[in-house]
């Protein structure tokens, strides 16, 4: 994109809030899509998003069963115990199938590509977790007000 | 001459003999004690004896030989250095010393100790049968002490590994503090910035790479990736912001090629990442930004679609 030379490129920041494996890809893949087209781009996990960039629930995040709409599943079945991870580890497969890359993977890729992870530093204090108990992609723990002055003149997505 | 003399030598001879006469007095009333304390001393030493054998019978002697030997093992299992510290934690030993000889903590430990005792007399329960026995008040209240116990040895361990918890804590307690700046401000839009019109037509825009001898598509992709030279890269390349084109360039050049060439599609970020072995932020770093479509313009082949 040589028609993009000057410096003041495009800036998308990407809120995060949710926690289920299929709940933050998209957040991921709008973050990576960015980095690819040269977009800069933030990433500000918070509430069920830190799970995400949790060391110890980065693997195991779950896909919600029960009252799910569009699962394949009927709640009665998708609620009993044990079913939601043998669902996610159908799902996992399914994506190692179609190469697509596990969440701790897209954090790696997210990283090296520039783009800037955060945690919330409300939601640390509500999970009681640490900045040492987060992956090592995340840059700072962050308040809303600093996530505001990041995102000035840029994008804000919701996810 | 001769008259001093004698009187000096008359009257050393007197105070010698007035010497001789104390010392005689002397070694008489030596005599004296001897004789008297004779038989004093022989009782005595009749008494000390006996005294001796009396406890040599009970066994004190041996108890002492085996406590030296005891003291020996323990002088020579431990250096002065240990003695300190226990020196240092002499006062809390003795606390706790003190507190586990109170009374009602002995009673406690008693009944429990009877307890242990006598478990050959107990009839084994499983969860059923704990869950009945846990409606009896005293199990009620035992189980309540021994929760009590088990949390204070977990504060207290967690004091001693230093718990990231109790300075979090501290953090709650102390003032909250405003960040003196904020993190990081852009510069707020600068002229020429593209809105989301001419952010589309940015895409869209006509490419204005020129390379003398080759068809090129609008976008600035080679027409006919069958046509690709190796000039052809060195000579797109500066025109997109990468002056030389190292080694590594031409490892990720040609395993994307090759990677056309071979599935008709040309491959995303992540595979040139893993398939040149170099890792995305190598990637990043080699073709800047967008690095999937400038790989592919330098190195002639469409340009890749895909999300990851």
């Amino acid at each position: 994109m040589q028609t993009q030379t000057h410096e003041d490129a495009r800036r998308v920041c990407i809120i995060c809030s949710k926690g289920g494996l299929d709940e933050v890809y998209p957040a991921l893949i709008l973050g990576n899509a960015a980095r690819m087209s040269g977009i800069e781009a933030v990433l500000f996990f918070t509430f069920y998003g830190l799970d995400a960039v949790t060391e110890s629930k980065v693997d195991h995040l779950h896909v919600n069963l029960a009252g799910n709409p569009t699962s394949p599943i009927p709640t009665v079945i998708g609620g009993l115990p044990g079913m939601e991870n043998l669902a996610a580890t159908m799902m996992k497969k399914q994506m190692e199938d179609l190469d697509l890359p596990s969440v701790r993977e897209m954090m790696q890729m997210l990283a090296e590509a520039g783009a800037e992870l955060y945690g919330c530093e409300l939601a640390m204090e509500m999970f009681k977790r640490t900045k040492a108990d987060l992956i090592p992609e995340v840059a700072d723990v962050i308040t809303a007000g600093d996530f505001y002055d990041l995102s000035e003149g840029a994008q804000i997505i919701f996810t | 001459m001769n008259a001093p003399a004698p009187v000096t030598l008359e009257a050393k001879v007197d105070a010698l003999s007035l010497k001789l006469d104390l010392l005689l007095e002397r070694q008489r009333a030596v005599g004296e004690l001897m004789d008297e304390s004779g038989p004093i001393l022989h009782a005595v030493m009749q008494a000390g004896t006996t005294q001796l054998a009396d406890l040599e019978d009970r066994g004190y002697f041996d108890f002492g030989r085996a406590t030296l030997r005891l003291l020996d093992r323990i002088v020579s299992s431990y250096s002065a250095d240990d003695v300190d510290q226990l020196g240092d934690a002499v006062v809390s030993i003795l606390d706790t010393v003190r507190n586990v000889t109170q009374p009602d903590v002995l009673a406690m430990a008693n009944e429990a100790t009877d307890v242990l005792h006598n478990a050959d007399t107990l009839k084994p329960v499983g969860v059923m049968g704990a869950l009945k026995k846990s409606r009896d008040d005293d199990v009620q209240r035992g189980i309540a002490v021994l929760l009590e116990v088990l949390r204070h040895v977990g504060k207290a361990s967690a004091a001693a590994t230093g718990d990231p918890k109790q300075r979090k804590l501290a953090r709650h307690l102390a003032p909250r503090k405003r960040r003196a700046a904020p993190l990081r401000r852009r510069a707020p839009s600068a002229p020429g910035r593209p809105t989301s019109e001419a952010a589309c037509e940015l895409v869209k825009a006509p490419s204005t790479l020129v390379v003398p001898g080759f068809a090129l598509d609008a976008q600035g992709f080679l027409a006919d990736p069958q046509t690709w030279t190796r000039e052809y890269a060195t000579l797109v390349a500066p025109q997109l912001g990468i002056e030389e084109l190292t080694d590594d360039h031409w490892t990720v050049i040609d395993t994307i090629r090759g990677l056309y060439l071979e599935n008709g599609k040309s491959p995303n970020v992540r595979k040139m990442a893993t398939a040149s072995g170099l890792g995305t932020g190598a990637i990043y770093t080699l073709f800047k930004k967008a690095p999937g479509s400038r790989a592919a313009r330098i190195a002639g082949i469409p340009k890749p679609v895909g999300c990851i």
